[in-house]
């Protein structure tokens, strides 16, 4: 189905934009970052990090409410300042990250490895196996996704776990498209048919020969589909169907300040432009490395 | 055109599949809708006629077939709590939601093609990198953000907008396209670098053919040569993009409507999942996936008509 292609098409003209920005020339020539890269790695790893440890920075309660303190705009003593109900908004965005994160991080690990367990059969046996399971991917890519999270969201209740579950199975149908893809260019190589020569089973040749090489390729795309994740969950919160607050989120962050947009914007903007700041960085690592390992080759 | 039989055999599969998966979910999901009907004074008989009213009781297959044949017939039964007939609420939010989305998808493709053309003729220039960061950062913004920005930007800043609500047609053209300025602009934006991105490297390519080299030689001024000469030959793979982000914009615009308060579908199935008002949400989700699906499948035929390498 082209949906995937033009989705490509847009990701790779992209790519080849921000690879040139991090300072990557030419074919073959060695990856090389630019600043640019250097500052979302280490962004992305210093808000990892952050996230992961959240309870050991010296950071006040991100539930605590000060209402003397309320509304404040940034200054020496909030960072980033405080919510309506005077909440610090630097330590909710730190604790809101943990949500983004592990939500983009695991949705993103269900979906490339089931989608590669799903994929790199189709590619390697070809013939039913090939025809029944992308038939079942072109459909799953056939349902128009907002709408299932949407509903999954609104009624088995928005829980970190659903979520997760929800974005992962829907991501599974993209990942076996681009395992296919790759394994079909491996399948054919003479290190296969070596190894089959050999009397390598099935199971080995696709455990050991083909799914490093499929691994690789897969795991970039996975980087850009945090993003996307993470836009998604964003998306959910600021309705209201994702995590219950008050735990922070940077979606019910965003939707909390609007209210006070008029006068008090910092309170939306702060969230937003740690979000959009996140994305950019994903995009641009993810990028950077697929213009690297270059998917094109392998004809998606 | 002979692959038409077969995309059509698949679109209907799909469009079974679309329509099963939606009734199944928000049937199966919990919650029991004859409680939520009968409120807190639900007594075991109750809950049991409304059962039998619904239908519940039967099994899930009939039901689905049962519910298809009246969608099929334009019945979407009737709001749980206002009563109203779902299809009237549709054809009320429907026309909202697409005139919004017909709006940003000119405001994107008449922004796209200058700046595209301009960023190919002045490809490693100063122009053209900035066009492409501008781009790579707008393709970091999720939309809600984005419509937020304008809002703020537009609306409570500069006071040039309303910042939310929605004028009818019909009461007045230029009233109904202040409501919906900053909603459009904030998809067409969404949708721009995608476009942009595409035109300026098909436009690239076309700009090395020789015959672009006579148009200059010929003393052609640079604006004729790239909207005469260049633009119709670059636009093939823009077209088909423009196509495929018709579904993307689909769920675009339902995140949209419900910042902006215009009373489209998005709106509508965010409310009626809120208020568990499960004959709505299920007429305008139904509504909704299989409106998506029809758009990939034209966009499909469309694309093997115009190029015919891919029915091969």
């Amino acid at each position: 189905m082209t949906i995937v292609q033009g989705a490509e098409t847009i990701d790779r003209t992209a790519a080849e934009w921000q690879a040139r920005d991090a300072g990557f020339r030419g074919e073959g020539a060695r990856l090389r970052l630019g600043w640019v890269s250097w500052l979302c790695v280490a962004w992305l790893a210093g808000l990892a990090v952050a996230a992961a440890v959240a309870g050991l920075l010296p950071l006040p309660d991100p539930l605590a409410t000060d209402i003397a303190n309320r509304v404040a705009p940034p200054s020496v003593k909030f960072w980033l300042g405080t919510d309506q109900l005077g909440r610090d908004i630097l330590a909710r965005v730190v604790y809101g990250a943990r949500v983004s994160l592990s939500v983009a991080f695991c949705t993103a690990l269900i979906a490339a490895v089931f989608g590669m367990l799903l994929g790199l059969p189709a590619g390697y046996f070809r013939g039913r196996t090939e025809i029944s399971l992308m038939g079942a991917a072109d459909v799953g890519l056939a349902f128009p996704p907002i709408i299932l999270i949407l509903l999954v969201a609104a009624y088995a209740g928005a829980s970190l776990v659903n979520l997760i579950l929800v974005l992962g199975i829907l991501g599974i149908p993209i990942f076996m498209r681009i395992a296919r893809a790759v394994t079909l260019t491996f399948a054919q190589r003479d290190f296969v048919l070596a190894a089959r020569a050999l009397g390598a089973s099935h199971l080995r040749i696709m455990g050991r020969e083909l799914l490093p090489n499929v691994a690789l390729p897969v795991a970039v795309v996975a980087v850009v589909g945090m993003s996307r994740v993470i836009v998604i969950e964003g998306i959910l919160s600021f309705l209201g169907l994702s995590v219950s607050p008050p735990t922070p989120t940077w979606g019910n962050m965003i939707a909390a300040g609007v209210s006070e947009l008029a006068f008090h914007p910092h309170i939306s903007f702060v969230p937003s432009a740690v979000m959009v700041i996140t994305i950019f960085a994903l995009n641009s690592v993810g990028n950077t490395l697929r213009k690297a390992t270059d998917l094109r080759e392998s004809a998606l | 055109m002979r692959r038409l039989p077969r995309s059509l055999l698949h679109l209907v599969v799909v469009l079974f599949v679309v329509t099963f998966v939606t009734f199944t979910l928000v049937n199966l999901l919990p919650g029991d809708v004859s409680l939520a009907i009968l409120g807190n004074g639900a007594t075991p008989e109750g809950v049991a006629r409304v059962r039998m009213e619904l239908g519940l009781n039967d099994p899930l297959w009939l039901r689905y077939l049962h519910w298809l044949v009246q969608t099929v017939h334009g019945d979407f039964g009737r709001s749980y709590i206002s009563g109203e007939p779902v299809a009237d609420a549709l054809v009320r939010s429907v026309p909202v939601s697409v005139e919004l989305m017909a709006l940003s998808l000119i405001l994107s493709i008449c922004l796209a093609i200058p700046t595209g053309l301009t960023a190919a003729y002045r490809a490693g220039r100063p122009v053209d990198r900035a066009l492409g960061a501008v781009a790579s950062l707008l393709l970091a913004v999720p939309p809600f953000i984005l419509g937020l920005a304008l809002m703020f930007l537009f609306a409570l800043a500069l006071g040039w907008f309303p910042a939310v609500g929605y004028v009818p047609v019909s009461e007045g053209v230029l009233p109904n396209l202040r409501t919906l300025a900053i909603p459009a602009v904030t998809l067409a934006l969404f949708e721009w670098p995608g476009f942009m991105l595409i035109l300026r490297s098909d436009a690239i390519e076309v700009l090395q053919q020789d015959y672009v080299l006579l148009a200059k030689a010929k003393g052609l001024r640079d604006r004729h040569i790239l909207f005469r000469h260049v633009l119709k030959p670059s636009s093939f793979t823009l077209l088909t993009v423009i196509g495929l982000s018709i579904a993307g914009l689909i769920s675009g615009a339902l995140i949209i409507e419900n910042i902006f308060a215009l009373p489209g579908v998005g709106r509508l199935i965010v409310g009626a999942i809120n208020s568990r008002d499960f004959m709505v949400v299920q007429g305008a989700v139904t509504v909704v996936a299989v409106g998506y699906v029809l758009v990939n499948f034209a966009v499909d035929t469309l694309y093997a008509v115009l190029d015919p390498r891919v029915s091969r």
